[in-house]
């Protein structure tokens, strides 16, 4: 599959000889790098990952106890840290069918997710954990952050295992087990099998193609790139911290019961730097012949993410606490400057120049 | 809607095509007007002249977005982009008229407009908690205090309107539940309910709404322009995926509903899914539309529904009459403004501030 996509690439590129077809070659040889060394595996991982959520939720419901909501934890854990593995790659399969929002329901300032949870609970509506009907019901109870809840808020054992509720507790964690596992594997399949695999649209461009150029389909996998660390800048760490230390918001961190929320900050940037150096950095410094901006941009993420690594305590606490907020404030300007280095350097740089007008929507 | 806002309505309609307010443009436009940022940390309301050359140069507590224009009285109104704290108003020399700051429990969405008689200033804005769509009323004719609000009719009220001879305003409800505390990010994507709402100044309420059909939900109804004999010119952004072969133009006239703009393939395809601004030309009769994802314009005869003019450049999305039938200025978020001629295709890049300033959203002309 691999040696196939990049043979397709350069064959389509050898076949004319203008200037745009060189660029275009170049772009299709980018893109193909980019897929197979990490947009494939990593989806890969997601959908293994999310598999394994099943057979530990079934186990623990089977048979409730520590030592299965210890593992059925384990696996919601593995399954969290791939999310955050793909989460930036939001065209292609993971825009159909609201996929994104299913998997994790985030940011959620209006606590939805936690208010529809307890609606269905009280409810009590077996038909409605049907996979067809579950798929098909609320977004915001389908994915990580519901089973987050169902896991980790304050008594969430004692209810699972005892009480009024504690069955149809158990039946939402399978229900939610099932419904990611089976998107996860939608993703992987979507992604690789069949004519119609995305990997061979992204490698396919033409005038009559979903990408009508291969620098359409460097544009998504830049703008993948781009989301990784504005999610990270604006959003996972720039909304906890508000204004100042009176303002900080902790409430806003993306998973304070499971203590997540730095953890998935750092695997996003590092999946961010991944995809970078999977090709983007290689094309910048050889292709685009720009080696300082390569190397700088390289080292920008490598600066972000220990700066995230040296926040000693979890987010929640330490965008309030006077010496720890610190670092934080500085993993967030650094991840803005990068950000911004991303929109105004590297995408002009690539010779696909975006805009904020584009970026940024409104 | 009650029978008699439905009727009132219909009546000014009817009187509005007998009497179209149409802008009195005759010459090129004297002034454009415009929100710019720099590097991402600096942002200004400018101003230029039909060569590019500044006229003013504000700068601004955060990014700027649609712009308000009172010719009457010389006044022009720039909003925050949505969530936003702020709008500013000031005359057309620049000098500071008033400063708005978002009221309690609400953010101002990025557009305003005068009223007819430039006494009230109309601003679509959204209740944070519920996320509810509301227009808020200022005293234009005097110290600009908040008179109160009325119902938009739908969540996400963005772009807005004055029509019906200044009796109507014209919303379109973006129909996405946002949160100053997630910007940027749409909250109620499987629920979208997006909305051309016609709201009765008399009455203050909603006098009628128009919406496409229950497939096509996920297209967001955001900017809009007024053409001549007020066909209303919706240009739309599509929430879903990107392959789906979804309209992106609608025009609504008189008591007619929502008609989307039939457009070939390689046009639809070349806005990506996403309009990002609106503008007719002097004449009212041909509208362009930008899209920054695209990097493309379109320049349609409404009454014909006939592409007669297309456009390209990276991140276009302000666009603006100039005063000359079939002439458009249109500004890019990587820096520049060029003035197209419909028909020739001639372009002209503008001078001075225009060209060395990379321009959000939209622009307005007088």
């Amino acid at each position: 599959m691999i040696r196939a996509l990049v043979i397709a690439a350069i064959a389509l590129g050898v076949t004319t000889s203008s200037a745009k077809a060189t660029d275009d070659q170049a772009f299709a040889a980018l893109n193909a790098a980019l897929v197979e060394r990490d947009v494939l595996p990593r989806m890969d991982r997601f959908a293994e990952a999310a598999s394994a959520l099943v057979p530990a939720a079934d186990a623990y419901c089977t048979a409730p106890g520590a030592a299965g909501l210890d593992a059925l934890k384990r696996a919601y854990n593995g399954a969290a840290d791939a999310w955050q593995g793909v989460q930036h790659f939001r065209f292609g399969p993971m825009e159909l069918l609201l996929r994104t929002q299913r998997i994790a329901f985030w940011p959620d300032p209006r606590n939805t997710v936690g208010r529809q949870l307890a609606e269905v609970i009280a409810a009590k509506d077996s038909a409605a954990l049907t996979p067809q009907a579950f798929a098909q019901g609320r977004i915001t109870i389908q994915g990580l952050p519901a089973m987050e809840r169902l896991l980790y808020d304050d008594g969430a054992a004692a209810k699972l295992e005892s009480g009024p509720e504690a069955a149809y507790r158990c039946e939402m964690l399978r229900a939610i087990a099932r419904n990611v596992a089976g998107i996860g594997a939608d993703l992987k399949r979507e992604w690789r099998d069949g004519p119609k695999a995305y990997a061979r649209v992204m490698a396919s461009y033409g005038p009559d193609a979903h990408y009508r150029t291969a620098s359409e389909a460097t544009l998504d996998l830049f703008k993948s790139l781009y989301t990784s660390v504005e999610i990270v800048a604006d959003h996972k760490l720039g909304k906890p911290l508000g204004s100042s230390l009176t303002d900080a918001k902790p409430g806003l961190g993306e998973s304070a019961r499971s203590g997540r929320s730095l953890r998935n900050a750092q695997l996003d940037l590092e999946a961010g730097a991944a995809l970078y150096r999977a090709g983007i950095e290689a094309y910048l410094r050889d292709t685009a012949k720009n080696p300082a901006l390569a190397t700088q941009i390289g080292q920008a993420f490598d600066k972000t993410i220990a700066d995230v690594k040296t926040v000693s305590m979890p987010l929640e606490a330490a965008v309030r606490d006077p010496s720890a907020r610190a670092a934080v404030e500085k993993a967030q300007r650094d991840a803005s400057a990068l950000k911004t280095l991303l929109a105004q350097k590297l995408s002009p740089a690539l010779g696909i120049p975006v805009g904020f007008n584009a970026l940024d929507g409104d | 809607m009650t029978a008699l806002t439905r009727r009132a309505f219909l009546a000014g309609s009817a009187a509005a095509l007998a009497n179209p307010m149409l802008p009195a443009f005759s010459a090129p436009a004297r002034a454009f007007y415009g929100a710019r940022f720099e590097g991402m940390s600096r942002f200004f309301a400018s101003a230029f002249d039909a060569t590019g050359t500044a006229m003013f140069d504000l700068p601004l507590p955060a990014r700027g977005h649609g712009i308000a224009l009172d010719p009457a009285r010389g006044r022009v109104a720039f909003f925050a982009r949505r969530p936003g704290d702020f709008a500013i108003i000031v005359d057309l020399a620049g000098a500071p008229v008033a400063t708005l700051t978002a009221a309690g429990g609400r953010f101002f969405c990025g557009h305003g407009v005068f009223s007819a008689d430039g006494a009230l200033l109309f601003t679509t804005e959204t209740v944070t908690e519920s996320g509810d769509g509301v227009i808020g009323v200022y005293a234009a004719g005097g110290d600009y205090e908040r008179l109160g609000e009325m119902p938009s009719g739908g969540l996400d009220p963005h772009d807005i309107r004055l029509v019906g001879g200044g009796q109507f305003l014209v919303v379109a409800n973006g129909g996405l539940l946002t949160h100053p505390d997630a910007p940027g990010v749409k909250l109620n994507l499987d629920s979208m309910d997006s909305s051309l709402a016609f709201l009765d100044l008399g009455t203050r309420e909603v006098a009628v709404a128009f919406r496409l059909p229950a497939d096509l939900r996920q297209l967001s109804l955001r900017h809009l322009a007024i053409g001549t004999g007020e066909t209303v010119a919706v240009v739309m952004q599509y929430e879903g995926p990107r392959g789906d072969p979804v309209p992106l133009v609608a025009l609504q006239q008189g008591r007619n509903p929502l008609a989307c703009l039939d457009l070939a393939d390689t046009d639809r395809v070349s806005l990506r899914q996403y309009c990002g601004s609106a503008a007719f030309d002097a004449s009212g009769k041909i509208l362009g539309v930008t899209s920054p994802v695209g990097g493309s314009a379109l320049f349609v005869e409404t009454a014909s529904g006939r592409v007669s003019g297309r456009m390209e450049g990276p991140d276009i999305c302000g666009i603006a009459a100039d005063g000359v039938s079939g002439r458009f200025a249109v500004s890019s978020g990587l820096g520049g403004v060029r003035l197209l001629r419909i028909g020739n295709g001639a372009e002209e890049p503008l001078g001075g501030l225009a060209a060395r300033s990379q321009w959000d959203n939209h622009l307005a002309s007088l």
